[in-house]
This record gives C-alpha cells, structure tokens and sequence, in this order.
C-alpha cells in the first residue's frame, strides 16, 4: 500500500497534467476551492457567488479567481476568504442568492487541520488527482459516449427540437415553472435577517482589511425579475448596502440572456455576460 | 460522531489504548460505556438522557422478570416491551402522526411535529425488546445467565449491551443472547488482527469509495432534478444509488463488526452478498439479516409464522414487511415500501406452490436480475419519499428518451458501482468454482486501503443514521 502510494504521489508530481477529472459537482466544487487555496498566484480579483456566477468565464478576465460553487451559497466563497492570508484588491458578490446558507461541511473539510496540511503537502490528496476520477475521465469519452449513441440509434431517433437549448423546450417551461414557483413565494423575514447580519459582517470585515467590495446580479429570465423573492432581496441589498456607499455592477438587460432553466445562462450568454462584466469591471472600480 | 470522521479514529485509538493496559483490565466494561457515550452525545448531548432512559426501562424490567415476583413474570415482560415500543413510536413516528392527524396548525400536531429524532433509536429499542423477550422466554440460555443477581452488574452489563459504541447508532442489531453472554476480561493476545484489518479496510472502503461517491453522483435522483435527466441517465442513477445503498450499509456493518473484534466482542454478519439472491425471501434472509432475523423471531412467528394456514401466512408477511418498513423511517412511503416487498414474498410464496421452475443456470440468472430490478426500483422510495414524486420519477423514465446524456456521470456510476458488483460476483466464483483469494487477498485490501487514502468521497452521514 505505501510503495502504491508513494509512487502515485510521484506519478502526480512528476507527469504532465493531461487530465480534468472532476466527476461531480461536490469534488468540482472542492477542486476549485483547493486550487485557489494552494495557488501561489495573488489574484487582484476574486468573485464569489452561486452556480449563477459560476458561468461567468474568469478565464477571460484579468487576474480574476471565479469563487463560485454549484449548489453552494456565498457564504462559502467569503468563508474561503477569511482563511487565506493573500487577500485580493476586490471582491465581487453575487446578489441573486442570498437567502441559502452556508454548507459548514464543505469549509470544514476545506480547512480541517488533517486535510489541509495533507493536501498541501501531499499533492496526490488532492481532489483533482482522484486515480477513478482520472480513469473515468478518459472513458466517458473514448468508451461510454460512443456505446451509448450506438445503442441510442438502434433504438429511437436522434434528439428531436425538443431538447435545444435555451430554447422553449418542455424541459426548459418545466424547470422554468418551478422557479417562478419558487421566486414567487414571500422569503422568511427572519431568514432576510440572518442573511444579511452575516453578509454585512463578511463585508465589514472584508473592508477592514482594505478590500473592495462590489456587489453584481446575474441576468436571469424576464419572468422572475418582478417577483416577490428577487424585488424584496433587492431592496434590502439597497438599504443594507446604499449605492451610495457601496459599488455595484448593473444588471443587464435581461432581453439579451437566455438562460437553460431560467437562472442559469447558457453558453453563449455567459461569454456575453463575461464581456460585459469585463467592461464593468474597468469602469467601476477604482 | 461519524465512523469516517478524525475524532472517532482519535476516540477509538484512545480507547483501545487504555482498554488493554493492565492498569484498566479489570474497568474495560466501563470504560467502553465511557467512550460509547461520548461517542453517542457528540453531536446532541441532551439525547444521551434518552439513550440513559431507554437503558433503564430493560435494566428494571429484565430484572425484574427473573428476580421479581413469579406470578407477575409476564406483566414484567408485557410492561418492558410496551414502554421500549412506546418510546420509539413517541420520538419516531409523533411527526408522521402530527402530519396525518394533524391537518390544521394546532397545538398539539405542532408540539408532535418539534420531536427530535434522536438517532439510533430504532436500533437501540429493538436491542432492549430483544433483551427483554430472551430473558422472559430462556429460548437460548437460562435467565439467570443474562441477568446477574448483582442489579449494579446487571445495570452495567445492559448499559454496555445497548451502548457500545460500533452498534449503538446503526446496528448491527445483536441480541442479547449473543452479547451478553460475551462480556468478560479480554487480552490483547487474543485479537484476530487479519480479519480486524480485512472488516474495517473493506467496510471503510464500500464506505467512503464506493458509497461516498455514489452519493455524489445519484444526488440528482432528488425532485425537481431528475426532470432533466436521460431515461438512460435516470436507470443508471437507480442502479447507482441501490449499489451506493449496499455499499453505505455493510460498509457500515463491516466497520462496526471489524471495531467489535478489536475491543474482542463478536457480532453476527448482517449481509450476506444479498444481491445475488434469486428470491425475494432468499434476498431477505442476505439483506439487514439481523433486522430481517429479529422480525421474523419476534414479530413474524409469534403471528403464528406459516403455520395457521395459506391466507394466514400471507398476511403475516404483509404485516411484518409494512412494520418493517415504517421502522425504517417516519413516513408512508416506507410503508408503501413494506408493503411492496410483502406484496412479492406473498407472490413469491403462492407461485411456488403452483409453478415449479428448472434450476437452470439462465433461469437462476434470470430470476436474480428480477430480484435485482425489484429491488431497486423499491429503493426509489427511499429517496423519494413524496410518493408524487417516485411516480414522476417513473414517468420521465419514459418520457426523457431524446434528452441528452450526461456520458461523465454514467461513467462515473459505472465505475463506482463495479466494486459492488465485482464483491457479489467473486463471492459466486468462489463458491461454484472453489476458488482461492488467499494468495492475492493482502495485494488486494492493500490496494483498496491506497484508493481510501486517495479517492474517497465527501464525508456524508451513513444513510441508515436516519432509522
């Protein structure tokens, strides 16, 4: 088992990085988190956010590092923050969702005093160097996509115009009605509280070390802009945190984004959304 | 505390340590009921004056039933199993009764629905009837040999039966006949460190490899999730998550029996490769045997078994399947699930008699994957409880076909699921062809200990914590 795992870890250090195993959205999750906690890189500016702004393409922008997890809150970007010694000049935060806490799980796994100093020292620990993850990469898709388009096209015709994407699919008004559902409810005043008393500590604190702070929404569908749930978030963001007081990106015109399922953007909207940002990001701040 | 978290390695390295020195040889009973309390008012230290209340209840009335006045044995007896059941049906199952009797907001439905689900409680109240009905039958062994005339001891030895830490929160379900008959000094010398090793690395590897992964990737069996899925997506996901549910449960099983050993105590297995069952009763006598063994001892024959009759028979195992599903969880569609797989015994049962079936290879093979099917499709209720939401499930199974595929997670499912698949299919190569592991066993734990180390998933609550 040792002589295994020695030379495993040698095999990570020592070969080129040819693989991009993430196999779930948790692990992808933890990779992203990871690869920004060991970097040695200093990021000028980091976004934290949901899987909203997880679309947006830090790639294309300068010195950015995209904080954003699938599934998780922006409590969990901010935590991140309160760990690392480097902070960036400027932090972005995602105002969409705000109401969904914190998964105490993940930053405590993240910085639990056995896993971290494991895994920034032994690199194979790390969650992007999963042996089955990199396997299963490969596979899926040299084997599995190929076996099942096979068996696919013995048995019923390719995908019809029911599935494009972004477009009025009977998935998309599906998935499209369960968040109008959702936006239309009223959100717990108690839980807007909570919210916010932990956000504005977060961005005090933030401050305090010198940090920028500015706030962003993402586009989503035109039909949940005026519902109860983002109209009473986005007063409160304004009295919490005034204009006058605090940066913010405008959102933009929400007629020129489509979205897969009425939050997230597709593709071709989040390189839109990306440009825009990019240029939001030159005239706002400082 | 989880079984995959540090501070349960810690507390049971520290046990372990102070269990075998001399110093502590004649305190290892106590302090095992020490370390079994930490371990249990961890997370909800309050709840431990539950676990201390429940203990009580099978101290007194075990004793009482051997040492109290013989004409009132049975009383003893009716009064002990009574309070165990009325415990757990008053913590477990108050929601489900608030939700169902309780339509409007009203006090009383809201004061059951605040009921704190403390947890092994399912595990631990049968433990102590199991203790109480030993006792009072002497089915196995003499009273007098479960309870020691000394009630201190007794009080002891009851506290550590129900308590000790591998079996208090998700089983096995060991009897009293078992355990406490065990109980005595153990030495270090006298530990079987092979098969220590071989239980703990396979029960931590089904555990945090196959189960922890798996359940990373069957997430999106959850409501409204699987909408957007593939009908080719969505049945690998279910055959993902019946392999993840194996793998949760005996790699728990396996870890609690391996932890057992170490401290010298000796648990029963609780499955036996289940899925290779070709029946529905042969897949119950290999699956949570000692739930399966305690319902049929204590439930199944005192209904008078299969001996008052066909109709009869039938609607015992109707009964005893529902119960055993309500036990598993506070809601009816672990009921519905009861009921399905009482429905296919009895089905099962009354086919036999009519129909007899060669037992050819492809006919076993074919009755094990219907098995295997059933099975599975069963365990779509216990992820999605809202019964609504099992039969949309079903619905986008046929309706999803032109959706498109997701080739990463059903690698990944794949993958993840072979471990279950290869653990069934050696055991049956072993046993037809009587072939040997032996030579390459130490290879092979070895190589599943390095993929604990480098490939386990994100820690998650074993799902039978929630029974």
């Amino acid at each position: 088992m040792i002589v295994l795992l020695l030379a495993y870890a040698g095999f990570v250090i020592v070969a080129p990085k040819w693989w991009h195993a993430i196999q779930n959205q948790w692990q992808g999750n933890l990779v992203k988190a990871q690869q920004f906690i060991y970097t040695k890189d200093t990021y000028s500016n980091v976004i934290v956010g949901s899987s909203l702004a997880n679309k947006i393409l830090s790639d294309s922008l300068p010195n950015t590092y995209n904080l954003s997890f699938d599934g998780l809150s922006i409590y969990d970007g901010l935590e991140i923050l309160t760990h690392i010694k480097k902070l960036p000049k400027n932090v972005f935060i995602e105002t969409n969702v705000v109401l969904r806490t914190a998964d105490t799980n993940f930053t405590s796994g993240l910085f639990s005093p056995i896993q971290y100093y494991s895994k920034e020292y032994v690199k194979a620990l790390r969650d992007d160097e999963q042996p089955i993850a990199i396997v299963g990469d490969q596979i899926s898709w040299r084997v599995t996509n190929k076996i099942i388009n096979r068996f696919k096209s013995i048995f019923y015709s390719p995908p019809s115009a029911n599935n494009k994407p972004g477009g009025e699919s009977a998935l998309f008004q599906k998935m499209l009605d369960i968040q109008v559902k959702d936006y239309s409810k009223i959100p717990d005043k108690l839980k807007i509280t909570e919210s916010f008393t932990k956000l504005k500590k977060y961005v005090s604190e933030l401050k305090d070390k010198g940090v920028n702070v500015c706030f962003f929404e993402m586009p989503v569908n035109k039909e949940l802009i005026n519902l109860p749930s983002a109209t009473i978030i986005k007063s409160k963001f304004l009295t919490d945190f005034p204009q006058t007081k605090y940066t913010y990106i405008l959102v933009p015109d929400s007629a020129n984004y489509t979205t897969g399922d009425g939050l997230h953007l597709n593709n071709e909207s989040a390189i839109t959304y990306t440009r825009y940002f990019k240029e939001s990001i030159k005239n706002y701040l400082p | 505390m989880l079984f995959t978290s540090s501070i349960f390695i810690v507390l049971v390295i520290i046990t372990f340590v102070l269990y075998y020195i001399p110093l502590f040889r004649k305190q290892q009973v106590s302090l095992l009921i020490i370390s079994s309390l930490l371990f249990y008012s961890y997370n909800q230290p309050i709840l431990v004056l539950l676990l201390l209340f429940s203990v009580s209840i099978n101290i007194v009335s075990s004793y009482y039933i051997v040492y109290g006045n013989p004409n009132n044995k049975k009383q003893y007896a009716i009064a002990g199993v009574a309070l165990n059941l009325g415990l757990l049906l008053f913590f477990k199952y108050s929601p489900l009764f608030a939700k169902t009797f309780f339509k409007e907001s009203n006090s009383i439905g809201d004061f059951l629905l605040t009921m704190p689900l403390p947890i092994g409680i399912s595990f631990f109240t049968f433990q102590g009837i199991s203790l109480v009905i030993d006792v009072y039958k002497e089915k196995y062994v003499n009273s007098y040999e479960l309870v020691p005339r000394s009630f201190l001891l007794h009080a002891k030895q009851i506290l550590f039966f129900k308590g000790f830490f591998p079996q208090l929160i998700s089983g096995p379900i060991v009897k009293a006949h078992d355990f406490i008959t065990q109980i005595k000094q153990k030495n270090f010398y006298e530990i079987d460190w092979v098969s220590v090793f071989k239980f703990i690395v396979m029960g931590y590897f089904l555990k945090m490899v196959v189960a922890d992964n798996l359940k990373d990737l069957t997430f999106w069996i959850a409501f409204p999730y699987f909408q957007a899925q593939s009908t080719i997506g969505l049945l690998f996901m279910l055959f993902g998550y019946s392999c993840q549910i194996f793998a949760d449960f005996a790699g728990y099983s396996l870890i609690a029996i391996g932890l057992a050993k170490l401290f010298g105590y000796n648990f029963k297995d609780n499955f036996n490769f289940p899925y290779i069952s070709t029946s529905f009763k042969e897949f119950w006598k290999r699956w949570h045997i000692s739930l399966s063994s305690f319902l049929m001892e204590y439930l199944y024959f005192p209904l008078g078994g299969n001996k008052k009759g066909k109709i009869r028979t039938y609607i015992n195992l109707m009964i005893v399947m529902i119960l055993g599903g309500l036990w598993h969880g506070a809601a009816w569609s672990y009921a519905v699930w009861g009921f399905f797989h009482g429905l296919a015994l009895a089905i099962e049962r009354f086919l036999s008699d009519k129909i007899v079936i060669r037992a050819t290879i492809f006919a076993k093979i074919a009755k094990g994957l219907l098995v295997f099917a059933f099975v599975t499709l069963a365990w779509l209720l216990f992820k999605l409880p809202n019964f609504e939401h099992a039969v949309n499930f079903i619905q986008c199974v046929f309706t999803n076909f032109s959706y498109a595929e997701n080739y990463q997670l059903i690698t990944y499912i794949i993958l993840y699921s072979s471990p279950v698949i290869l653990y069934h299919f050696a055991y049956l190569i072993k046993k037809r062809f009587f072939i040997s592991f032996k030579k390459i066993e130490f290879v092979l734990y070895g190589f599943l200990f390095f993929l604990i180390i480098v490939n386990s998933g994100s820690a998650g609550a074993f799902i039978y914590f929630q029974f």
